[in-house]
């Protein structure tokens, strides 16, 4: 063993420190400085070519609904809007409650904001279709997105221009490049997280949302960390991108749009909350120039044990909320 | 707080500087080693804080009185007082609310519908393994083996002590409160040794346990019909939870090395073991010998008797069992080792034959994984589905995916074992010259990259 020590009765606390920095310095600056040399190949690798982060679940979930809204056959009812609408409506059971019609759900995360929402619409009518009913679904969540929050997410670039995410973190690029092209074909790794314990691969993740007409339910579940302070509101941003929804939607000549509001967690509503829901709401339909008939009275707020998380609720709570939508759908 | 976060990270980073620029001073050190570890532990909660202290508290003035009181009733009642409340601290946080559910799912079996009331409370982090701590050093002073201490802040330092406080390994006041009170060296050889341990201690924890356990939570389920699901998850069970609390331990070590603190050893490759009582001298040591010397040996230990001592294991493994959750499963599974461990016993004194390394391997391996099932599962329903499903060994693709993946993420560490276990020598990857640096950088580098991928917690901090 090497005799060099740093003494707690040494002379100084100072020499101390240097003596405890220089030992660290000595057998963990030489590892350092070969990871950070490796992890700067695997940067530049990613500078020079990025690519799309594929076992990403967020990605995975993207690029099949793009791929779905491409080649899906015709549906009598078509869901879009944020994820919400993917986890809280089962297609399958809405449609049989529907008297056996085809519905089918293109909804993608929140933070690609409603020109993704827009753009997924365009390209499910790219195709010659028959009339349809679109149903549109929004959480309060992302209705409060910023512009450089749209910037830096780039979920709503990756959408519309099938370019990867930017990764702003240092070394970000290093962790896709390495992951995606070395660790996971050698290891073939599940997904991340609970999506993994429920969904297994990225593939299985796909084949779910193809087999589940685009909806996925989330096994997560929810547990409230504060109380009573939810405040829907609509950023500038989003309220700026609701004109390309709305000029989508007028495109696409659907049959009758529908639209409401996705539920929030009891715990989260208080005072104000529903005045605020309605506000927003309002703001929407008005931005979407819909009727006002359009609009769906869903319900503001469910039991915390119906969610997985603040957005999404979990299975329970979606097989309870989809036969409330139809009868929402029904009462028209 | 806990080890795989980039807050612990800034974390460590501070309380590194601040704690080396009292070198002259270990007390001041332990003054701020306890603010550290408040900190740290404050993080989850701060209402938690309370009680640790208070429990401490407890323990700290009853060891005082019990060192300066003639041997005796007073003397004795003082350590009832002592580990009473501890025990009482774990009824009431860890298990109270279980025996209610128990009471009231027995009541609704013999058709008595009864509400037993439960309590609001929440589970502390790293409770149990603090209470353990300082009722060995209550009765440790009881004995008369080690001094009480004099200072509350040392012993507030060595019960809150960070890098171990959460999960252990459970410290002796004979081993650890010793080194709080002396100036602590830093050698080059220990901070070498920290440099491999937190690298292969997270490379446990990030690449293998964190990437196994999807694996894990695929095959557990009550509606589990397929065998091979069934061993695939508890094979990668057996993984997980291996790498999972061996990271911990090792991260600890090596943290505790760059305070000039020693903590101890916590496994020595358990799945090399070829008797049951060989893996329990390799798995989670602390624990086990703390079972040993706290519970076991007290109950009579082997001095009784074979009926009694196979009554004590029994009785100590179930317990044991218990320590790591308020739920039957937990229970069982010491049952399990409990039974495993009299038979090993029996067998070791009869001798009828000798039983080849391989075999007892498998037999070990056997009682150990069939453990791991008991202990994974969540529900009665979940267990005897997953027993069930042994009886249906078709093979399919998604078996195959499961199993190669889990065989790639296994192998490096197979690998390093059974090189650590030819030579005798956990450290052997300090044996390495260049090429020391660039192993410990890789592994950096791939840790870099799996960082907070997979976002699951330390399993041991559940307990």
């Amino acid at each position: 063993m090497d005799s060099s020590t740093s003494n707690s009765n040494g002379e100084r606390g100072a020499s101390g420190l240097l003596n405890a920095l220089q030992l660290t310095i000595r057998h963990f600056g030489a590892p350092a400085l070969i990871a950070a040399a490796i992890l700067c190949v695997g940067e530049i690798a990613y500078r020079r070519a990025p690519i799309h982060p594929r076992s990403d679940p967020d990605e995975v979930a993207v690029s099949a609904q793009i791929y779905r809204a491409q080649r899906l056959p015709d549906s009598a009812v078509l869901v879009i809007g944020d994820s919400s609408s993917g986890a809280n409506v089962d297609a399958d059971e809405l449609g049989r409650l529907l008297g056996g019609k085809h519905v089918e759900c293109l909804s993608v995360q929140g933070w690609v904001g409603p020109a993704g929402y827009a753009h997924m619409l365009d390209e499910y009518f790219a195709k010659e279709r028959p009339p349809t009913t679109v149903i549109l679904l929004l959480h309060g969540d992302p209705l409060r997105m910023k512009t450089e929050e749209f910037a830096r997410f780039g979920t709503e670039r990756r959408v519309l221009e099938g370019v990867p995410r930017p990764l702003r973190r240092p070394g970000a690029g290093a962790r896709v490049k390495f992951f995606e092209d070395l660790i996971n074909p050698l290891i073939d790794l599940p997904l991340p997280g609970l999506l993994g314990a429920q969904y297994g691969w990225p593939d299985d993740l796909s084949r779910a949302i193809k087999r589940q007409n685009g909806c996925l339910p989330d096994p997560n579940s929810f547990e409230a960390k504060e109380k009573g302070a939810y405040e829907f509101s609509l950023s500038p941003a989003v309220a700026d991108r609701l004109e390309l929804l709305r000029s989508s939607l007028e495109r696409s000549g659907a049959a009758s749009v529908r639209f409401g509001m996705s539920p929030i967690p009891s715990s989260l509503a208080g005072p104000g909350t529903i005045e605020s829901r309605d506000a927003v709401r309002e703001e929407i339909r008005t931005a979407l120039r819909l009727e006002r008939d359009a609009l769906l009275d869903t319900p503001l707020k469910l039991p915390d044990e119906n969610f997985a998380s603040v957005t999404h609720l979990n299975l329970s709570g979606r097989s309870s909320y989809t036969p409330r939508l139809f009868e929402l759908l029904e009462s028209h | 707080m806990v080890f795989d976060s980039y807050a612990f990270l800034a974390f460590f980073a501070l309380f590194f500087v601040a704690y080396h620029l009292l070198d002259r001073q270990f007390r001041a050190q332990n003054v701020v080693l306890l603010i550290a570890s408040a900190f740290f532990y404050g993080w989850w909660d701060w209402r938690f804080l309370g009680l640790m202290f208070g429990s401490s508290s407890i323990d700290f003035f009853a060891a005082r009185a019990m060192s300066v009181l003639p041997d005796g009733g007073k003397r004795r009642a003082i350590l009832f007082v002592s580990v009473g409340s501890n025990l009482l601290i774990l009824a009431i946080f860890k298990y109270a609310n279980f025996f209610a559910d128990s009471l009231a799912t027995g009541f609704d079996q013999l058709g008595i519908h009864a509400s037993v009331p439960t309590l609001n409370v929440i589970l502390p982090v790293g409770i149990s393994f603090y209470t353990f701590q300082s009722i060995s050093y209550a009765v440790d002073v009881w004995r008369r083996e080690i001094e009480a201490e004099k200072r509350i802040v040392s012993y507030f330092a060595f019960v809150c002590c960070f890098p171990h406080l959460v999960a252990g390994p459970i410290q002796r006041a004979s081993h650890l409160l010793t080194q709080i009170n002396r100036p602590r060296l830093i050698t080059s050889g220990n901070v070498r040794e920290a440099a491999w341990l937190l690298a292969w201690g997270y490379f446990l924890k990030t690449c293998v346990s964190d990437s196994v356990a999807p694996i894990v939570g695929m095959a557990f389920k009550e509606t589990q019909s397929s065998g091979w699901w069934t061993l695939i998850g508890t094979f990668a069970f057996a993984v997980q939870i291996y790498c999972d609390f061996n990271a911990y331990s090792l991260i600890a070590r090596g943290l505790g090395w760059l305070l000039g603190i020693e903590f101890i050893w916590n496994f020595r490759q358990p799945y090399f073991s070829t008797s049951i009582q060989d893996f329990w001298r390799r798995w989670h040591i602390s624990l086990s010998t703390w079972l040993r010397d706290y519970l076991y040996l007290p109950l009579g230990g082997s001095r009784l008797g074979s009926t009694r001592t196979y009554l004590n294991l029994m009785t100590t493994m179930t317990l044991g069992g218990l320590w790591h959750g308020a739920s039957w499963n937990f229970a069982l599974w010491g049952f399990l080792h409990g039974v495993a461990l009299s038979i090993n016993r029996a067998f070791s004194e009869a001798q009828p034959f000798k039983v080849p390394a391989p075999a007892g391997w498998a037999a070990t391996m056997l009682v150990v994984g069939a453990g791991w099932l008991l202990f994974r599962s969540q529900s009665w329903a979940m267990t005897g589905a997953m027993f069930s499903s042994l009886g249906n060994l078709e093979w399919n693709s998604e078996h195959a995916r499961a199993a190669m993946s889990l065989a790639a993420v296994v192998l490096p560490v197979v690998a390093v074992e059974i090189v650590q276990h030819r030579r005798g020598d956990l450290l052997v990857a300090l044996r390495l010259r260049w090429s020391f640096s660039f192993a410990t950088g890789l592994l950096g580098a791939i840790i870099f990259v799996m960082f907070k991928r997979f976002d699951y917690g330390f399993i041991y901090f559940k307990f």
